[in-house]
């Protein structure tokens, strides 16, 4: 009876972020492998390259941006219910609010209009206000979660693939206002420069904390850029999945899930349908903005095409694969999404390497790669090259497709299901059948 | 059934006619494809004539006791330049023959000797036409160890040309861009970026004039 992972005596067990002692273990293991990963710690460097390495640092990192977008995704599609394909329009959303807002400041260099300088094209007010990150990444949240709601009356209107079509629109919206306004949005083909991720009490020249050059912290630990900027991201997605988790647990969260179930049911039970709707996508876009800010500042300049419907299909993806409606299985699809390509392309480099060797893994790396013509590997080390063998490029479509055939036919549950049935399997051992 | 014998021939003579243009199409096709490719490797083959030469000079100019950049195998003689290439995205079809004919190019120079002993491996990543990607891409091409790359080559896009140019003039690489925006003649902006040709707005202003 005891530790059983179902059993619950008492509501603050069954409401409990993280109810099981093995869940706990499993976290503070992560959390450590983390931290120790990036710093490099001497145990792993022996472990091979295309899975460890510093250089993993910056898909890492780009992935946790992201993974905050993905937070709200769980929140409106997973939870809620309600599918959106326009992420990504409140991502842009809040990510211009973040440069309009933070953006390098008059008398800046970064945001002088060169094209004035040529004399090419007039264009002017692309400076930002300069403002520190402690106004611009909520602000970011809070302008996204604004037209988060203007949005959500349709969603009362109309649901289902219906509202998917109708959230696309956003996205083309997004798109063209990109196109049109300049002046906000930056040249179309090259976007503008984001500010830099410093933590500063306001626009002092020395940042109270500096994330963009190599250094000491606290006087403790030398840090380079990336580890300085990954600990503050990684940080930032604790607190935003820890704050998801608790709205998803909470009274609110609770009524999100009534709705997703069915609508009319809960309106019947005494849940307001517009007002939680309203809810869901304030909350939902207040992620996707904070997640857009952050994605952007952390690239530094992004152009307009950014924003685009591939971005909110990855998100469909990340959902799909990791399983919906649980934070633990964004944080898994998101992983799994956004490193699965890098982990192919360097696990190939890897196997060309080998060929050169003797083994099983030279014969094997043989088989899988061709090298020029007349082989026939199917993964050819050509990058270039059109048809078949194809390039480890293509293939990383081919897996990305066929995976999400696979999980929506075999594991709708996705990435979290399969843990349930080993979690189920092991607790009834050695009786389980 | 006389009808129907009658609908039948004609359906006959289009099957045919269709199979028939089908094949002459995709014979058409694979010609031009053929055609087209040798074109863009001569084009790639002179512009890239003076650079390969330029790095070769630069090279040769120090003496024996050559100053060597990342990217550069002193021992091996071998020079490492990088394409940060859409090879999955919009641009895909298009600059993967730009691609190829860099490389083909790249293999006819090393088999004919290199420039004095000096050969060229070009390493290719694919962007996908993505920002975040291509910034990667960049950090992993222009890292300051044996893997880095000398310079980069191609690169396409004006977005990620525009989101790494700071940072390649901080790094001290050279980027050739695949890309036409005005933003690459600017002193300060385009420090690291070797535009090949006018910008989109002077060849406006030149068509218009």
């Amino acid at each position: 009876m005891f530790r059983r992972p179902l059993l619950r005596t008492a509501y603050e067990q069954d409401a409990a972020i993280l109810p099981t002692v093995f869940q706990k273990v499993a976290m503070g293991l992560l959390l450590l492998g983390t931290v120790l990963t990036a710093l490099g710690a001497p145990v792993l460097q022996a472990i091979p390259d295309f899975f460890l390495g510093a250089t993993w640092l910056n898909p890492v990192s780009n992935m946790i941006t992201l993974g905050v977008a993905a937070l709200g995704f769980t929140i409106l599609v997973g939870v809620t219910g309600q599918v959106s394909i326009g992420h990504s329009f409140f991502m842009g959303v809040g990510a211009y609010m973040a440069v309009a807002l933070g953006g390098p400041g008059d008398g800046g260099t970064a945001c002088v209009p060169f094209h004035e300088e040529l004399g090419l094209l007039e264009e002017s007010g692309v400076c930002g206000l300069g403002l520190p990150i402690w106004i611009w990444l909520p602000a970011a949240g809070v302008a996204a979660a604004l037209v988060g709601m203007l949005v959500s009356p349709a969603a009362v209107r109309v649901r289902g693939l219906y509202l998917a079509i109708a959230t696309i629109g956003l996205v083309f919206i997004g798109l063209h206002l990109g196109r049109m306004l300049p002046e906000f949005a930056g040249d179309f083909e090259s976007g503008r420069t984001w500010p830099e991720l410093q933590i500063k009490l306001w626009k002092e020249e020395v940042p109270l904390i500096d994330m963009t050059s190599d250094g000491t912290w606290f006087g403790l630990i030398h840090l380079s850029e990336e580890q300085k900027q990954f600990f503050f991201l990684t940080a930032l997605f604790i607190i935003f999945a820890i704050a998801a988790k608790n709205i998803i647990r909470s009274r609110t969260g609770r009524a999100l899930a009534a709705i997703r179930d069915r609508d009319i049911a809960a309106e019947v039970m005494g849940v307001p349908e517009q007002k939680y709707k309203r809810i869901g996508f304030a909350i939902s876009s207040f992620y996707a903005g904070i997640g857009g800010a952050l994605f952007a500042s952390y690239n530094g300049r992004v152009a307009p095409v950014q924003w685009s419907l591939f971005l909110s299909v990855d998100f469909i993806a990340i959902l799909l694969i990791g399983g919906a409606g649980t934070i633990a299985g964004t944080i898994l699809g998101t992983m799994f999404v956004e490193l699965t390509p890098e982990v192919v392309k360097r696990f190939t480099d890897w196997l060309g390497d080998q060929v050169a060797g003797e083994g099983i893994v030279a014969t094997l790396a043989n088989v899988m790669l061709t090298e020029g013509s007349g082989d026939f590997g199917p993964i050819s080390l050509t990058p270039a090259s059109p048809g078949w063998p194809m390039s480890v490029f293509l293939w990383n479509f081919v897996i990305f497709g066929v995976l999400i055939v696979l999980f929506m036919i075999f594991e709708p549950l996705g990435l979290f299901g399969i843990w349930i049935r080993i979690r189920n399997y092991w607790k009834g051992w050695p009786f389980s059948y | 059934m006389k009808k129907i014998r009658y609908l039948l021939t004609i359906f006959l003579v289009f099957a045919m006619i269709a199979a028939s243009c089908g094949g002459d199409g995709d014979d058409d096709a694979a010609e031009e494809d053929e055609t087209s490719t040798e074109e863009t490797t001569d084009e790639a083959t002179e512009d890239e004539g003076d650079e390969a030469t330029d790095e070769g000079d630069e090279a040769t100019d120090e003496g024996a006791e050559v100053v060597t950049d990342f990217g550069v195998d002193a021992e091996n003689k071998v020079i490492k330049v990088g394409l940060n290439a859409d090879l999955s995205g919009p641009f895909a079809s298009l600059v993967s023959e730009i691609v190829a004919s860099q490389e083909v190019y790249w293999e006819v120079f090393n088999e004919a000797g290199g420039y004095e002993g000096w050969t060229v491996e070009p390493v290719v990543i694919d962007s996908g036409y993505q920002t975040d990607i291509g910034i990667q891409n960049y950090e992993e091409l222009a890292q300051e160890s044996e893997e880095g790359v000398l310079m980069i080559t191609e690169n396409t896009g004006s977005p990620i040309t525009s989101a790494i140019a700071q940072q390649a003039a901080e790094d001290n690489v050279l980027v050739i861009p695949l890309s036409w925006a005005s933003l690459w003649p600017d002193p300060e902006f385009g420090a690291a970026i070797l535009e090949k040709q006018t910008t989109y707005c002077i060849e406006s202003m030149n068509g218009i004039e």
